[in-house]
C-alpha cells in the first residue's frame, strides 16, 4: 500500500519537471539567434514505479516524472559534411578573391592596360618610320616606351605586393590555427571535467563545435570523438582534431594536448608552414583558405610574374636586335645602339646578347642610357640617311609577328608578343572563371548542408511557443492536482471531528 | 523538413544577394556598353578582342600613313608637272631659236630665259614638303646638289618609303637622280642639256640648238616616264588606302561583335532581374514577420 501523501509527491515532481522544461524552452528562445547554438531538449521520463500489493498481486503504480537528461539536437554526420564543404568553399572563395584582385591589377581590357601601352608603342614606331627626321615623332616613341616600362614596373610591383599581402595572411592564419587549437583544448578540459561529474555540458559543446567550424574555413579538419576507456560507468569522451591532408595523421588537438604550427621564413621572407616539432605540414587537396593563399602566393603569382618577365625580355630582345642593325659597316668597333637597357652589357662587354632573355624582367626593364640622354640616338634606318624609316617599320611590325627577328625563341612566344600576352590574360580569365564556378557550386552545397543543419539543430520559435503552452498547461494541471490532494486530505483530516 | 525562423531569413538574404549580384553585373554591362569588362567575363573573347584592338591600332596608323603618303605623292606629282611645263617652254624657245630669221640679239634673250628656267628647275629639284627635300632620296635633310654637268654631290638614290601594311613599305618618292642625274638619257641630264642649249643659242650654233632641241624632247620623255611611274604607285596607294578603310571598318565590327553588350537584350534581362528582386523583397517582408508569437495572448 502506497503512502497517503504519494499523490503530493507526484505533483511536486511534475511541477519541478515542467518548470525545468519551461526553463529549457526559455533558454532555446533566448538563444534563437545565437550563432552555433543547438536547440536543447529536456528529456522527461517517468520515475521508477512503486510496487504495491493488492489482493495478493503486485502492481506497479506510477510515481511521477523527472527530468532525465538535457541533450542537444545535433547530427555529427551533418557536421562533418558541413566542415568538408566549408573548407572547399573557402578554398575557392580565397582563390576567387585573389585572382579577382589580379584581374584588377591587369585592368584588361581598358585604355589603361599594358596591352594598350604596347599597341601605342608599336604605333609610335610606325609613325616615326614615315617621318624619321621629325624629332616630335622621336619624343613620342621615347615617351610611349617609358609608359610601357612604367606599366611593366607597376604590374610587377603590384604582383609582389600581392604576394607579400598573401604572405602576411599566411602568417596570421598560422596564428589563428594555433589560437583555435588552444581554445579547443581548453574546452576539451572543461567538458571532460563536467562529463566526469556526470554532467552533459551542451553549451560548451556548442562553443567547441563553433571553433571547429571556424577552423574548417582555414584548413581541412576532421573530428574524432571516442569514448574514454578510463570511465566505464558514465559517458566521458575524448575529442581529437586532425587537420590538413586526410591520408596522413596530423593531429592538432588531442584532448588536452596541442600541437602548434609554426611559420618557417626563408631568406626572402616567404613563410612555409611546419609543425612545431619540425615535421612538414601537408595541406591536402583544395581545402581551406590557407592552402589557397599559399598556392596563389607560391605558384600562381610567381608563374604570372614569370610571364611578364618573359614578355618584357621578349620586347627588349626583339627591339634591340632590330635597333642595333644600323651599324656603320666601315667601323668594326660599332656594335649598334641598344634601345632598351641590356643588363648583360658590362663596361667591357662585347654587347652580344648572351643570356638576355633570362636577365631582363618586368621589374628591371628600362631604356638604354644612350636613348635617355639623346632622342636622336633612336635608330630609324641606316646611318646617315635621315629619311630612312626601314628599321622603325621593322620594329613596328613586331606588333604582329616575328618575321624580322632571329634572336628570340619564337616557339615560346607564339605568333607575336601581343598574342603571348593575350594568351596570358585569357589564361587568367579561365582561372578566375573556374574559381567563380567552383565557388558558386560550393556555395550551393554549403547552403544545403547549412539548411540541413539548421533544420535539425536550429530553434523554431513556433515549436518553442507550442512547447511553452504544452509545459505551461502541464504545470497548471499539476498545480490543480495539489489543490485536489489538499481537498482530499482535508476531507480525511476532518473525519470523526464533531461539530 | 523541419523549418526554423533562421532558415527563412538566411535563405531570403541569400536570394536577395544573388538577385542584387545579377543586377549589378547587368548594370555594369549596360553602363559600360561592354559585354566583357574583365578577362573572366569571356576568356576566349578577350584574347580575340585584344588581338583585334592591336590590329585596329596598326591599321589606323597605316591609314594615317597612307593619307600622308598620298599628299606627299600628289605634291611630288604637281612638281613633276611643273618641271614638264618648264621643259615644254624650253622646247618652244629652242624651236624659236632654231629659226634662222632670229637675230643674234634675240637668241641672247632666248638663252637668258633658258638660263632662268634652268635656275628655276634647280629650285624645283629642292622642293620641300615640311622639312623634307623630296628629291634627295632618303637623305631628306640635305639639298640635292647638282653641278652643271649633272653630277649629284649630295642626296642619294634611295626611295622614301612609307609603311602601309604589316612590314609593307611602298616607295612614295621619285629619285631626284632619275630626273636630274647624269645617268639619265641623254647623257648629262636636264641641266647639261639646258646649259649646252644656252651656249649654242648664245653662239648662234644652229646644229647645237637642234641637238639641244632633240635632247629636251628626250628629257621631257624621261620626266613623263618618272611621273607615270609615280602615278602608278599613287594608284596603288589609293587602292591600299581604300582597302585599309574597309579592313578597319571590318575589324571594328568584329571587335564590337565580341566585346559590346547587346543593349536591348541586357536591358530586358535587367528588367527581369529587377522584377525578381522586387518580388523577393515583397515576399520576404511577408514571410519573416509572423510567427506563433503574434497570435498568442
Amino acid at each position: 500500500m502506497s503512502s497517503t501523501f504519494s499523490g503530493l509527491e507526484i505533483s511536486r515532481r511534475a511541477l519541478s519537471s515542467q518548470q525545468a522544461a519551461l526553463n529549457i524552452t526559455g533558454h532555446n528562445i533566448a538563444n534563437s539567434n545565437t550563432k552555433g547554438y543547438t536547440r536543447q531538449i529536456g528529456n522527461l521520463t517517468s520515475t521508477t514505479p512503486d510496487t504495491i500489493s493488492n489482493s495478493g498481486r503486485n502492481l506497479s503504480l506510477g510515481s511521477g516524472v523527472t527530468l532525465d537528461t538535457i541533450t542537444r539536437a545535433r547530427d555529427a554526420f551533418v557536421d562533418r559534411q558541413f566542415r568538408g564543404e566549408t573548407s572547399k568553399q573557402q578554398y575557392w572563395a580565397a582563390k576567387q578573391d585573389s585572382l579577382t584582385k589580379v584581374e584588377d591589377i591587369l585592368n584588361e581590357p581598358s585604355d589603361n592596360s599594358l596591352s594598350n601601352d604596347m599597341n601605342q608603342f608599336w604605333v609610335a614606331w610606325s609613325d616615326l618610320s614615315k617621318s624619321p627626321e621629325n624629332s616630335g615623332a622621336r619624343s613620342v616613341v621615347k615617351e610611349r616606351a617609358l609608359t610601357l616600362i612604367d606599366s611593366f614596373h607597376a604590374i610587377s610591383t603590384q604582383i609582389s605586393d600581392r604576394q607579400n599581402d598573401l604572405n602576411s595572411q599566411v602568417n596570421v592564419q598560422i596564428n589563428q590555427i594555433n589560437v583555435y587549437a588552444n581554445q579547443i583544448k581548453d574546452l576539451n578540459d572543461q567538458i571532460k571535467r563536467a562529463e566526469v561529474a556526470g554532467d552533459n555540458p551542451n553549451d560548451l559543446r556548442d562553443s567547441r563545435d563553433n571553433l571547429v567550424d571556424g577552423l574548417s574555413k582555414i584548413v581541412s579538419v576532421r573530428v574524432t570523438e571516442t569514448r574514454d576507456p578510463n570511465f566505464t560507468d558514465r559517458q566521458v569522451n575524448s575529442y581529437k582534431v586532425d587537420i590538413g591532408d586526410e591520408t596522413i595523421p596530423q593531429t592538432l588537438v588531442n584532448d588536452g594536448q596541442v600541437n602548434q604550427l609554426v611559420g618557417d621564413k626563408n631568406q626572402t621572407g616567404i613563410t612555409s608552414v611546419k609543425w612545431a616539432g619540425g615535421a612538414s605540414f601537408k595541406l591536402g587537396q583544395n581545402m581551406g583558405t590557407l592552402q589557397a593563399n599559399i598556392e596563389i602566393r607560391d605558384d600562381y603569382l610567381t608563374g604570372l610574374m614569370g610571364k611578364y618577365d618573359k614578355l618584357a625580355a621578349g620586347i627588349v630582345t626583339a627591339v634591340n636586335e632590330l635597333h642595333k642593325k644600323s651599324l656603320d659597316p666601315s667601323d668594326p668597333l660599332d656594335k649598334g645602339t641598344n634601345f632598351f637597357h641590356d643588363p648583360t652589357d658590362g663596361p667591357t662587354d662585347d654587347l652580344s646578347d648572351d643570356d638576355l632573355e633570362a636577365k631582363v624582367t618586368a621589374s628591371n626593364i628600362q631604356l638604354s642610357a644612350d636613348i635617355i640622354a639623346d632622342i636622336n640616338k633612336i635608330v630609324t634606318g641606316q646611318l646617315g640617311e635621315a629619311g630612312d624609316g626601314s628599321i622603325a617599320t621593322k620594329i613596328s611590325s613586331l606588333s604582329s609577328g616575328w618575321s624580322e627577328v632571329s634572336s628570340i625563341d619564337k616557339t615560346a612566344y607564339g605568333t607575336s608578343l601581343g598574342d603571348f600576352y593575350g594568351a596570358t590574360v585569357a589564361q587568367l580569365g579561365v582561372d578566375v572563371q573556374q574559381a567563380n564556378r567552383m565557388k558558386a557550386g560550393e556555395d550551393v552545397l554549403v547552403t544545403n548542408v547549412t539548411n540541413q543543419r539548421e533544420s535539425f539543430s536550429g530553434v523554431s520559435l513556433d515549436e518553442e511557443m507550442t512547447n511553452l503552452i504544452k509545459f505551461q498547461k502541464s504545470y497548471s494541471a499539476a498545480a490543480r492536482m495539489v489543490t485536489m490532494m489538499d481537498d482530499m486530505l482535508s476531507t480525511l483530516m476532518s473525519m470523526g471531528v464533531t461539530r | 523538413m523541419r523549418m526554423t525562423n533562421n532558415m527563412l531569413s538566411q535563405n531570403l538574404l541569400r536570394n536577395l544577394e544573388s538577385a542584387q549580384g545579377r543586377m549589378d553585373q547587368l548594370q555594369n554591362q549596360i553602363s559600360s556598353g561592354h559585354r566583357i569588362n574583365r578577362p573572366s567575363d569571356d576568356p576566349v573573347g578577350i584574347q580575340n578582342a585584344m588581338r583585334l584592338k592591336s590590329n585596329i591600332s596598326s591599321v589606323e596608323q597605316w591609314k594615317s600613313n597612307a593619307d600622308e603618303a598620298l599628299s606627299y605623292m600628289n605634291t611630288t606629282d604637281s612638281t613633276l608637272g611643273e618641271i614638264t611645263s618648264m621643259l615644254q617652254r624650253v622646247k618652244e624657245l629652242a624651236v624659236q631659236g632654231a629659226n634662222g630669221t632670229v637675230t643674234t640679239e634675240d637668241k641672247g634673250t632666248i638663252a637668258a630665259e633658258v638660263d632662268q628656267i634652268s635656275d628655276h628647275l634647280k629650285m624645283l629639284a629642292n622642293t620641300q614638303i615640311g622639312s623634307k627635300y623630296i628629291f634627295s632620296g632618303t637623305a631628306t635633310d640635305k639639298k640635292l646638289e647638282i653641278s652643271s654637268n649633272g653630277t649629284v654631290s649630295q642626296g642619294n638614290d634611295q626611295y622614301v618609303e612609307f609603311e602601309v601594311g604589316n612590314n609593307l613599305r611602298i616607295p612614295i618618292s621619285v629619285k631626284g637622280q632619275d630626273l636630274f642625274g647624269a645617268a639619265t638619257t641623254p647623257t648629262g641630264g636636264i641641266f647639261t642639256t639646258l646649259s649646252e642649249l644656252s651656249e649654242a643659242l648664245k653662239s648662234g650654233d644652229l646644229a647645237g640648238i637642234n641637238k639641244g632641241l632633240a635632247n629636251v624632247d628626250k628629257n621631257i620623255d624621261n620626266v613623263i616616264t618618272v611621273r607615270s611611274g609615280l602615278g602608278a604607285r599613287t594608284n596603288r596607294m589609293t587602292a591600299l588606302q581604300e582597302q585599309l578603310d574597309y579592313t578597319s571598318t571590318n575589324l571594328q565590327q568584329n571587335l564590337s561583335g565580341i566585346q559590346d553588350a547587346d543593349i536591348a537584350v541586357t536591358i530586358t534581362e535587367f528588367t527581369n532581374s529587377q522584377n525578381v528582386y522586387k518580388a523577393a523583397l515583397s515576399v520576404g517582408a511577408k514571410i519573416i514577420q509572423p510567427s506563433l508569437v503574434d497570435f498568442m495572448r
